[in-house]
């Protein structure tokens, strides 16, 4: 029976391995993410999901297969190819916002020239035009704007991620991967950067893999929930039925636990 | 028909508990569009449940839902993910007793939100926002008031807003109508009279029956509830 609904995936992992033997992170992992979807992936520390993250980001090497639905890229093993070309994949196609701002961002430039940099670096020739952009992203990010020549030292932790975030949209990424953005903020901080982010969903569009250990960071974003433990998914679904229906008795735990 | 549940069933497995609960089993009925069904029985005979597999919140543990959408017939239970998702966006509705809470954004924002996502203008969201919360009776002084600290009657209405503001093919009602005052029950029967008229059809659960009075086609009795069982040793895991 053909299924009346057909779309093809904007991202697809299909057994994906991380690791050798005993150390082996990642055990098989398969996912896909579609255009203009958020996809949670919960899991406590040492489940994977940074590990996860990186992969995707081509940042570690990995065995498997990782394809991209972007132009140029189809039915590539993102995995299989050379340095240099994934590192152009990287900037090209992908984004990533880290848990902590510093591993991303320089500290000491201004933030208007974090978030222009990454344009410049894909061919923007007029800085002028560049930190116009740049300016139009921290904007998006609702980032104080007056502020933009401030360096991210100077700046709290929930304006340092705000520019972060414009750093990584700026350029329009097919796919932002988000590792813990919210995790170490203070309550009311953590909940504005996600208005932000789920402002961010519904505007542009942006499709989103999200890893968060915070069931309720993942319900406030996620449409679908993948749930990693010991580098294997034992759960996927839709984020209600994942959260209100679990079936693994991990996922269970996870769901019993939330305070 | 619209819907066909044949054999339905729902089992939760409490995993720590080493216990299964059954919330329903060997739940039969049709529903033609525009029809009304109204669900009934005691409290966990599985109404709710029944209503959160159709939405596919819950996954069926047996059984068959094929529901005719705008891209044909198709088996509901067994749908991949991205089609609920679609299907939720486009043509399934499901309405609760609560409004999910989201904090920091106003009764007129919630409503329209689901417009936006449609691709609505914003003006155009806007306003039909506020005639959506003027069919409900919100008071006007709440519609740029944050939900949540406000009472759980205007927050129902808040709720139902949202819920209704957009057309349905199929619309699943839980309890809409248990913390509102008597006007807006009255407005909420006349909505549902006004969907219905529309070829919208919905299966509902209601306490009081003057709320649904002259719509109900037909009522389908839960049994319920049901003991739970000990399940087989070494099932866990």
């Amino acid at each position: 029976m053909t299924s009346p609904y057909e779309e093809a995936p904007l991202l697809r992992l299909e057994g994906v391995r991380q690791g050798y033997g005993a150390r082996e992170v990642l055990r098989g992992v398969s996912l896909e993410l579609y255009p203009g979807e958020v996809l949670g992936v919960v899991g406590e520390s040492g489940s994977g999901k940074s590990t996860l993250l990186r992969v995707l980001y081509l940042e570690l090497p990995a065995e498997g297969r990782y394809t991209l639905g972007q132009p140029g890229l189809e039915g590539l093993n993102l995995l299989a190819l050379d340095p240099y070309r994934r590192l152009e994949v990287r900037q090209r196609h992908l984004a990533l916002v880290r848990q902590h701002a510093h591993e991303a961002l320089r500290m000491g430039f201004s933030s208007l020239a974090n978030v222009a940099e990454p344009l410049l670096l894909l061919g923007e020739r007029r800085y002028g035009q560049a930190a116009t952009r740049a300016l139009a992203a921290l904007e998006e990010a609702d980032f104080p704007t007056e502020r933009a020549d401030e360096p991210p030292r100077v700046l709290s932790g929930g304006l340092r991620q705000r520019v972060q975030l414009a750093r990584a949209i700026a350029a329009r990424p097919a796919v932002l991967l988000l590792d813990e953005p919210t995790t170490g903020l203070d309550l009311l901080v953590q909940a504005r950067v996600l208005d932000t982010l789920r402002a961010l969903k519904g505007r542009l569009g942006l499709s989103m893999i999200l890893v968060s250990h915070d069931l309720g960071v993942v319900r406030a974003l996620a449409d679908r929930i993948l749930v990693l433990l010991e580098g294997e998914v034992v759960e996927a679904g839709l984020a209600d039925q994942v959260l209100e229906d679990p079936q693994h008795p991990y996922t269970q735990d996870l769901v019993q636990a939330r305070l | 028909m619209i819907l066909e549940v044949a054999e339905l069933e729902k089992r939760f497995f409490l995993h720590r508990l080493a216990r299964e609960v059954v919330a329903f089993r060997g739940l039969s009925f049709q529903l033609a569009p525009g029809a009304f069904l109204l669900l009934a029985g005691p409290n966990g005979a599985g109404k709710s449940s029944l209503l959160r597999c159709l939405y596919r919140t819950y996954r069926p543990t047996a059984g068959r839902i094929r529901y005719r959408s705008l891209r044909g017939w198709l088996e509901l239970a067994a749908a991949p993910d991205r089609l609920v998702l679609a299907l939720r966006r486009e043509e399934l509705g499901y309405v609760s007793q609560f409004l999910d809470p989201r904090p920091r954004q106003t009764a007129l924002e919630v409503v329209a939100e689901p417009l936006l996502w449609q691709g609505v203008e914003e003006s155009v969201a806007r306003r039909r926002a506020a005639e959506m919360l003027e069919a409900v009776g919100l008071r006007p002084e709440l519609w740029a008031a944050y939900p949540t600290p406000v009472a759980g009657g205007a927050r129902q209405k808040v709720n139902l807003a949202r819920s209704l503001i957009r057309p349905y093919r199929l619309l699943l009602l839980d309890e809409p109508s248990a913390s509102l005052d008597q006007e807006a029950r009255a407005a909420l029967r006349a909505w549902l009279g006004r969907l219905k008229q529309e070829g919208t059809a919905m299966i509902g659960i209601f306490h009081h029956p003057e709320d649904v009075a002259g719509l109900v086609d037909a009522t389908l009795f839960l049994e319920g509830p049901y003991v739970a069982e000990p399940s087989a040793p070494g099932a866990a895991g």
